[in-house]
């Protein structure tokens, strides 16, 4: 009996043993490669062979980002290259605003939407299939020619056709001839893909510190795409040009190269803020004033990174981009910025760090503030209550623009006016000047509802001539090189289109703008010959003229045009201003309430541009309380306040009345007994 | 007026009283003058209205004012509270302002009187029915604006007392009852409170009983008949 016990004693511990054992086991880890520094590695050409410059092994062949980088147990360079940086609308239909209004849009983004140029005129991607050499404009080739592919990283329609194929595979395969019309295809269309190569998704352009731009953008110029790479990494020196029948060759520097002959460059995870702002600056200039320096800046001087708002990856709060390969960088929305909408609000937010301290952020009070200021008002609006440098508040397109350094040519059909409405040689100031050169020209930024929010913006005005096309809403614009052509001709010799030369100044600024119904006339009179003398084919179209949302379809007969309230056309951008913000201490409302809620206050009672030139030429204004759409308090809206407010009027009603009619029966009573 | 040609006048209401009532009318008056661009805020669009708030020295200073006289309402409310716990004056005056029955017979009545149907007006206690009106219109609007009047002063305090989300929709709420109150009293007090005590012809120009507390025996007895009978009817309630 003793030794049974003894046996089930022991039992007992060795179940309970083995069960206490078998509960602390985890799984087994998978075990992962470590990650986050690349080590050593090989470059590769196109084809996924090793190029080896230390021992002369395909020495003479321009390196591939997709092959190297994206090489088999690295990154999936399919995964990335999905990012919106390098489809840049490719793929994606236009909102149902551009398809009503735009009838050369074809995506939402740079690459076949609205370009990057704030309002019409500007060069348009060709169709997939067109019938007529003479209306195509802009090529997926010429795209990258025509220097957007400076700032684009490759990869997307910069690597594949609108049916998926690479182009020079597929120019070749299908037989197609470099510089032909090759069936008038507006991916083929005079391209030269078969000798140019494509440019792939450039890893190094961001991640690489010391990238260098300019050999990179210098092989756009030569038409030697699939060398870019190359030269911009300074791995390599190419030398030769497409364009000039030059041929290519490329010299691989050997002191980047280790003894096996694999390089390990200076990359980075994170993009530094330069190489981010080698391409938002520019633009950010144009469209916002934007300066991006520690001068504007609050962030910029507290030194917070690019990244830091806009993070990617791992780093991503939003489900929507987190992730390790996946390159779609946390960003806003902007009322104009239409790629991949429904990733908007994807960065982090002022809220987000101003109410829990990220990154060391000062903790938002608002002591006193009514919190339907925080409701119905956006942060940027009170902390950027300046911009520091000229924005395009006004882009024309339908006169000439004569002033010196204007460069490419075409460009000259474009006159911009700054928020102050004076004239603007902004391309001119671009080849003079860097960012860090602009000129300091304060101004005050126009406010708009957008989303139920207020927010500072640049509404852009525009006038510009367009084509009507019978049975289709929305317009169609003329070529921009058609316009500069017609005006480079009639500058040459004034008796041809001999209307242009109606159009004068009628501001006194110096500077010619078309205001009057003659004028416009001229406008449409000279565009509808040019377009009939360059055979240009104009069945079932219209020359009309566009100012803001007015449509004339000549000088005295004009319709309106439905756009949204915060938009000063439907055919101009506008740009929320949410960079250059200022310190807390410099905020609207620093000064108390009266930074607002005055009778001088810009907020409310500033004047806005309403359309850039009235009968004088001179500017046409509306309050800015007005363009807000103020009629009464905003709080209004809400639904427990409507209903409070009803109950109040009417007790008020009810206790009144009922007050009224007893002090004057009280009254009558007295002086009845004493009659 | 006695047989010695001499008034004899009895206190009604003590000094605990009148300086709440001299508190309150104080801070209302200031607090009505500076609700007017306080008002104008509502319309900040116009240039003509916020140029009163500019006349009146900037929104700050308007506020300032504002919660200034806030408070002292606010002091004048507690120490009626105050009062009407701790003082057995207090307490029987409130007991006595209770709406009962009577009120509404005397207020019918008196619409009958009024209109020629009876004779004589109905006779009152110690307060009668829109005395008691007045008294308890300034109660809850006190209650009102003291509360949605500090809702707006600590915003955030109201805020963190509440879910998220909801407190601006309480702000707002508060913001317009606010509002909507303020003009309540307004119009009450100076149509209704002014004609009882100021433009009424038997009072005209204005009774000085809110300063010396006094009132004639010929006036309590033509305007508070059953004063006597409803306080003995107290005691008795209280001995009880």
């Amino acid at each position: 009996m003793k030794r049974l016990v003894f046996f089930a004693m022991v039992l007992i511990f060795c179940v309970s043993a083995f069960t206490l054992y078998a509960q602390n086991q985890k799984e087994p880890q998978k075990k992962t490669a470590p990650s986050g520094v690349c080590p050593p590695f090989y470059l590769k050409d196109e084809a996924g062979n090793i190029i080896d410059p230390v021992n002369n092994v395909n020495a003479d062949k321009p390196y591939s980002p997709k092959q190297t980088c994206g090489a088999k147990g690295c990154h999936d360079y399919n995964k990335i290259t999905e990012g919106f940086h390098f489809t840049q609308g490719k793929g994606e239909k236009p909102t149902p605003d551009m398809e009503k209004r735009y009838l050369w849009v074809s995506t939402p983004g740079d690459y076949g939407g609205t370009w990057c140029s704030p309002a019409p005129l500007y060069r348009g991607l060709a169709p997939k299939k067109n019938t007529d050499p003479r209306k195509i404009d802009m090529t997926s080739f010429d795209y990258i020619a025509a220097t957007c592919g400076y700032c684009h990283p490759g990869g997307g329609p910069l690597e594949y056709d609108r049916e998926g194929n690479r182009y020079d595979e597929h120019m070749k395969k299908q037989g197609m001839k470099s510089g032909e019309e090759n069936n008038l295809d507006g991916d083929y269309f005079k391209a030269r893909w078969s000798d140019t190569g494509i440019i792939e998704a450039d890893c190094l352009l961001c991640h690489m510190p010391e990238y260098n731009f300019k050999d990179r953008n210098k092989q756009i110029d030569n038409l030697t795409f699939k060398w870019a790479a190359t030269a911009g990494s300074g791995l390599g020196k190419v030398e030769g040009s497409i364009k000039e029948s030059k041929p290519v060759r490329v010299t691989y520097d050997i002191s980047k190269f280790d003894d096996k002959g694999m390089i390990s460059p200076h990359m980075v995870k994170e993009p530094r803020n330069t190489t981010c702002l080698h391409c938002h600056s520019k633009p950010g200039w144009k469209k916002r004033g934007a300066s991006f320096s520690p001068r504007t800046d609050v962030h910029i001087r507290a030194g917070l990174r690019c990244v830091d708002c806009h993070p990617a990856g791992n780093r991503a709060q939003d489900k929507r981009i987190q992730g390790k390969e996946v390159h779609q960088i946390g960003k806003g929305d902007d009322p104009s910025g239409h790629v991949r909408d429904d990733l908007d609000n994807t960065m982090l937010d002022c809220k987000y760090c101003h109410t829990n301290g990220y990154l060391g952020a000062s903790i938002a009070k608002h002591d006193g503030l009514p919190p339907h200021h925080l409701e119905k008002i956006a942060c940027q609006t009170c902390h950027i209550p300046w911009r520091y440098a000229k924005a395009a508040q006004v882009q024309v397109s339908d006169v000439f623009n004569p002033a010196p350094k204007i460069s490419p040519p075409p460009k000259r059909i474009w006159t911009f006016y700054d928020t102050d409405m004076n004239y603007w040689n902004h391309y001119g100031e671009l080849n003079m000047f860097t960012k860090e050169d602009q000129t300091t020209n304060p101004f005050r930024p126009v406010l708009i509802r957008y989303k139920g929010k207020i927010y500072p913006a640049n509404r852009v005005h525009s006038a510009w001539p367009g084509l009507m096309e019978d049975g289709k809403s929305g317009l169609n614009q003329p070529l921009m090189k058609d316009i500069f052509m017609m005006w480079q001709m009639h500058n040459e010799n004034p008796s041809k289109y001999s209307e242009l030369s109606r159009i004068v100044d009628d501001s006194g600024d110096g500077v010619p703008e078309v205001n009057k119904p003659e004028e416009i006339d001229a406008v449409i009179n000279s565009v509808r010959q040019y377009l009939t003398d360059t055979k240009y084919d104009l069945t079932g179209k219209k020359v009309v003229w566009i100012l803001n949302d007015k449509l004339y379809s000549s000088g005295n007969k004009w319709e309106k045009l439905p756009k949204h309230d915060y938009e000063a056309s439907p055919y101009a951008s506008v740009y929320k201003y949410s960079h250059d913000v200022a310190p807390a201490k410099a905020a609207l409302g620093s000064k108390g309430c009266s930074d607002c809620h005055s009778k001088n206050s810009h907020f409310f009672f500033a004047q806005v541009l309403e359309y850039p030139f009235g009968d004088d030429g001179k500017p046409i204004t509306v309050k800015q309380a007005d363009l807000l759409g103020y009629k009464e308090v905003p709080s209004g809206r809400n639904p427990w306040t409507y209903w409070t407010g009803v109950f109040f009027k009417y007790l008020t009603i009810v206790v009144l009345f009922g007050l009224v009619v007893h002090m004057i029966l009280d009254a009558l009573r007295y002086y009845r007994k004493r009659s | 007026m006695d047989s010695n040609n001499t008034v004899t006048r009895t206190k009604r209401f003590n000094i605990f009283f009148r300086t709440q009532h001299i508190l309150m009318f104080l801070s209302v008056t200031a607090l009505v003058i500076t609700a007017i661009p306080l008002w104008c805020l509502r319309y900040p669009h116009s240039r003509a209205l916020t140029g009163i708030i500019d006349f009146f020295g900037g929104l700050e200073a308007i506020r300032t004012w504002h919660h200034m006289a806030g408070w002292i309402l606010t002091f004048a409310f507690a120490y009626h509270l105050l009062y009407v716990f701790v003082h057995p004056e207090g307490r029987r005056d409130f007991l006595l302002m209770m709406p009962r029955r009577k009120d509404f017979q005397d207020l019918y009545h008196n619409i009958l009187y009024f209109i020629g149907k009876r004779n004589e007006p109905p006779q009152f206690g110690r307060f009668s029915y829109f005395e008691k009106f007045d008294y308890w219109g300034a109660f809850w609007g006190c209650i009102i604006m003291v509360g949605t009047g500090l809702i707006m002063l600590y915003p955030s305090k109201a805020n963190s007392l509440l879910s998220a989300g909801l407190g601006s929709t309480i702000f707002a709420v508060a913001l317009e009852a606010h509002y909507h109150e303020a003009i309540l009293a307004t119009l009450a007090l100076f149509i209704w409170h002014m004609f009882n005590v100021h433009v009424r012809p038997e009072k005209f120009p204005g009774s000085l009983v809110w300063f010396h507390g006094n009132i004639t025996e010929k006036e309590r007895h033509k305007e508070h008949p059953l004063e006597d009978e409803e306080i003995d009817k107290y005691k008795t309630f209280k001995e009880q």
